[in-house]
């Protein structure tokens, strides 16, 4: 069959009058050879990986998983906590009255059964865009979440596991003062409970932790709080900063509407600032962050609420929530260097602690890791980490889909 | 391992008798005869596009694949080989991808107020109101489209705020320059922005987040003119891109053929005037020469439609990125080069790449433009060109006759339609560009044989010119070798005429024996030698036939 094929198409050839004719001039070559060319015409097909990068560039695919508007589905979820592990989320949300308003209802669920229920309403585009005032409600869920004891000498081996939920409830009013300043408050009811924790691998908090070493842990009163922030934003960057500086002052005002045992204050201090050379191609990139809570005269903080220092945001060779005190302090402090546009690199070094009080947070005795990182960006924003670190609690290898800061 | 070797199979021993059969035939035919090395009508100065591509599709190009597939899966042809759509005196033919405006077949004198007119048919804007009918969803400068007090549409862009005037100056000097080089380009124009005379259509769109149509509102405009440099008076400098005409298609890649396209028949890789554009881009920093800023369109022509290939979006040259100065990478490495990568990795960022140290002026409408550490061989656009990886030293060697051909006035003249209100903005930008062209032309038309505009007197005198002597890039040579050969048009072969002759000057006879007998074409091979400049040394071969009046130019080979 395939000879005959064959034989036809070269009787053909051979026969054919038409190309048969030799050309006397040079533009009877060249047309005969589009003429030639015009009995062969296709369309263009793209082959698989193209249609995959046509589909990317348009947006098909992202606009089918997570649209601005409409139903949407993504990796992890508002609110999701480190050590929640591999999470998806998804809910609705769209804009409303002509974009003057948006309504986001979202739920997400990881692997380790963390989930969270959460509804927003906002109307973002007041006074031109300047103002933003929102309301949320949220229920979050946190069935493993680590506790190690109180301090700075709480031991690795006291890991233990409890259960967190709350449900709160928020008003927001948020300004933009400037292109690089903004100043809001908050103010939202918040109940949070705790029970036992489901981690397997260890015991529940119960088990080992007493109200003494785990204030709060036998009552858990719903909360009032307000909240004052302002923000300097001036970073090249958010997703993939260079250059710049970032520096948030929030102040918190929790008081206990159940057992008048655990108001108290918090004011949580950010700075960063990123120092670039060689045209942003090497950035010295340093942060300290300052977390302190004050309780009211007789009351306690309960030690869910208490500022907490480890993992890949704070102290890299320590797990998520491995401190935790009324005060803990962390500097970090980053050489980056692009290796090419998609891949920085990064030696950097860990020190923080925290204490009961504010005076203790001094440079002693400060948990300290140091290590290189590898980071992977794309459309100008880190979205794969890998930081390898050493240092006062061991080698740790810490894999994230977001930056450091 | 013992090699197998598998017995013929019956069909295919069948198979392999009747190819043989057929090229026996093939080669016994005289309807069939080689086809002869120059045709009477060489060399042609236009390619005849004579069929109709009325029915040829628009393609789309995703900008992401074109970076992988040109960085890491090797696209297009590699075979080295001549440019396939040169004429056979090694000059590109009219076409609808090039039109000869300057260099070697430029007709008459050098015409300045031509070149600063460049595509321009009509003058910007029409005065009056400006209604804005979408905003741009394509590229990454800001802006939308307008349709003027005549009814014509244009596309509006702006200067990022802390650039005021480069970008919307580096468009508009490189469509001049590119225009002038041969490419077909859009029209841009300056021009200004005047809040009270613009107007939004009542049927105005724009694509929302989820790329669906939505009405566009003045909140909408007044977002981008957030992100526009405003001169003090309130207006803003534009720049002004009026529609292509024609049916619009999409990009052109710069390798392969459009499949549904009769009349493109050369791979683009073999174009000489792609490859030569590596040529133009380097000098002008243009490193998103790329296909998706290209534009097809099918446009009619002699009575039948064909395709027209366009350069689009010159705002990444000369020191403009378009919303930012240009990246300092931009012309100096591709996005992705492991060599440098890997040692700055390994040496945790202590190798800097030279490039990033390199000084540039404090003047914002330049952007980041210099002419010291560059180097036209080594520059390079954002990732691998297929038609550039193709460029051999005469397709550069065509191109930088082009840019030879273009004089420090013309180069000012064309720096100035900028309009920069900054005098020494004016001044650094024609600086530069006259210090690039140098290294340009001393980099390519030292590269290889630099022979040009051979003729053969009917007396016999061989008369020629040395391009980079000329262009005031080189010495003269120290002497030039002349090898006379018959040359026989139907076989292609060569018939030695005497020994070679070596001359000090540009200028040989030829032996009599050659001019004085009958042959029909003639050849000469000629080289040249200077000590400075090795990449001479390769010969060029000239052509002559005999014609009524004497000997005419009918062929041209550079690197045989």
């Amino acid at each position: 069959m395939r000879i005959r094929r064959t034989g036809l198409l070269l009787a053909t050839t051979l026969f054919l009058p038409t190309t048969a004719l030799p050309q006397t001039t040079r533009t009877e070559a060249l047309e005969q050879q589009r003429s030639d060319r015009a009995k062969q015409l296709e369309t263009y097909k793209p082959g698989r990986l193209e249609k995959l990068f046509l589909n990317a560039d348009e947006g098909k695919l992202q606009r089918w998983i997570a649209p601005h508007n409409g139903f949407f589905a993504g990796y992890g979820y508002t609110y999701k906590p480190s050590g929640a592990g591999f999470a998806l989320g998804g809910g609705f949300r769209h804009d409303l009255f002509d974009r003057r308003a948006r309504v986001v209802f979202e739920a997400g669920e990881s692997f380790r059964n963390y989930h969270m229920v959460r509804g927003d309403f906002s109307l973002p585009r007041l006074a031109r865009g300047r103002l933003e005032l929102g309301v949320e409600g949220v229920y979050r869920h946190q069935p493993q979440d680590d506790y190690y004891g109180p301090g700075p000498d709480s031991r690795s081996e006291d890991r233990v596991s409890f259960l967190y939920k709350d449900q709160e409830f928020q008003g927001r009013a948020i300004a933009t003062l400037r292109p690089w300043l903004s100043a809001g408050t908050r103010v939202a009811h918040l109940a949070p409970k705790i029970r036992s924790g489901t981690d397997d691998r260890f015991p529940s908090i119960e088990e080992v932790f007493d109200d003494a070493a785990a204030p709060g842990l036998s009552e858990q009163p719903a909360f009032l709080y307000g909240e004052g922030f302002a923000e300097v934003d001036y970073r090249d960057e958010t997703g993939h900063t260079r250059a710049g500086g970032h520096y948030s002052l929030t102040f918190r005002k929790y008081s206990d509407r159940d057992f008048d045992k655990y108001g108290f204050r918090s004011v949580d201090l950010v700075l960063q600032q990123y120092i670039p050379i060689f045209d942003k191609k090497r950035v010295f990139a340093l942060q300290l962050a300052v977390a302190g809570t004050d309780a009211n005269d007789g009351h306690q903080v309960p030690f869910y609420m208490q500022p907490t220092l480890g993992g890949g945001q704070t102290l890299r060779t320590s797990r998520d929530y491995r401190f935790r005190d009324t005060h803990a302090m962390w500097m970090n402090a980053e050489y980056r260097w692009e290796a090419f546009s998609a891949l920085d690199m990064a030696l950097f070094t860990d020190w923080g602690k925290v204490a009961p009080k504010f005076s203790d947070l001094d440079f002693s005795n400060l948990e300290h890791a140091y290590g290189i990182g590898f980071r992977v960006i794309a459309a100008r924003t880190v979205i794969f980490r890998l930081d390898l670190a050493t240092g006062s609690e061991g080698m740790r290898t810490v894999v994230k889909y977001s930056r450091v800061f | 391992m013992p090699r197998r070797h598998l017995p013929l199979r019956r069909p295919t021993v069948l198979k392999i008798l009747l190819v043989c059969l057929a090229a026996a035939w093939l080669a016994a035919s005289p309807g069939r005869a080689a086809a002869p090395r120059f045709y009477s009508d060489d060399p042609i100065w236009r390619d005849p596009e004579s069929q109709d591509a009325s029915k040829v599709q628009p393609i789309k190009v995703s900008d992401q694949y074109d970076l992988v597939e040109n960085s890491f899966l090797g696209a297009g042809d590699k075979t080295e080989r001549r440019a396939a759509n040169v004429n056979t005196v090694d000059q590109v033919p009219d076409s609808s991808w090039f039109t000869n405006r300057v260099g070697p077949l430029q007709k008459g004198s050098m015409d300045v107020a031509a070149l600063t007119t460049g595509p321009d048919t009509a003058r910007g804007p029409a005065p009056g109101p400006w209604t804005v009918i979408s905003r741009k969803s394509e590229g990454v400068t800001p802006g939308f489209t307008i349709r003027d007090a005549a009814g014509e549409i244009y596309w509006i862009k702006f200067d990022p705020v802390e650039f005021p005037e480069m970008a919307s100056g580096a468009e508009v000097i490189s469509t001049k320059f590119f225009h002038a080089f041969g490419y077909h380009v859009a029209e841009n124009y300056l021009a200004t922005l005047n809040l009270d005379a613009l107007q939004i259509a009542p049927d105005a769109t724009m694509k929302d987040e989820d790329g669906r149509p939505r009405k566009l509102t003045r909140d909408d405009l007044d977002a981008i003119l957030e992100r526009a440099a405003r001169r003090p008076d309130g207006t803003y400098r534009v720049l002004a891109s009026r529609n292509i005409p024609g049916r619009p298609l999409g990009p052109f890649r710069y390798y392969g053929t459009r499949p549904d396209d009769p009349n493109d028949i050369f791979l683009h890789e073999d174009r000489r005037e792609l490859r030569g554009l590596e040529v133009f881009a380097a000098w002008l920093n243009h490193d998103e020469v790329r296909s998706s800023n290209s534009h097809d369109s099918v446009i009619a022509h002699e009575g039948r439609q064909i395709v027209r290939h366009h350069l689009l979006d010159f705002g990444s040259t000369l020191g403009s990125d378009s919303v930012k100065a240009q990246s300092r990478r931009a012309g100096n490495e591709f996005v992705w080069e492991s060599r440098p990568t890997l040692i700055t990795m390994l040496t945790l960022g202590l190798y800097v790449r030279p490039w990033i140290k390199v000084d540039y002026p404090d003047l914002p409408a330049v952007g980041r433009f210099e002419s010291t550490y560059y180097r036209a061989e080594n520059w390079k656009p954002d990732y691998p060109n297929p038609a550039f990886r193709k460029a051999r030293a005469d397709d550069r060697f065509w191109a930088a006759r082009i840019v030879a051909a273009l004089p420090d006035g013309a180069v000012a003249a064309l720096v100035r339609t900028a309009e920069y209100g900054d005098p020494r903005v004016t001044e650094y930008v024609t600086k530069t560009l006259i210090e690039r062209r140098a290294k340009v032309l001393g980099t390519w038309l030292n590269a290889t044989n630099p022979i040009v505009n051979v003729a053969l007197s009917r007396a016999g005198e061989l008369t020629f010119e040395n391009a980079a002597e000329r262009a005031g890039v080189a010495k003269p040579a120290e002497r030039y070798q002349v090898q006379w050969s018959r040359f026989d048009n139907t076989s292609g072969a060569h018939h030695p005429i005497g020994d070679e002759l070596t001359v000090s000057t540009p200028r040989a006879a030829a032996p009599a024996e050659l001019t004085g007998s009958s042959p029909d074409y003639v050849s000469a091979r000629l080289s040249a030698f200077h000590p400075d400049q090795p990449g001479w040394a390769g010969p060029v071969v000239a052509y002559f036939r005999r014609a009524d009046d004497g000997w005419s130019l009918v062929g041209l080979e550079r690197n045989p």
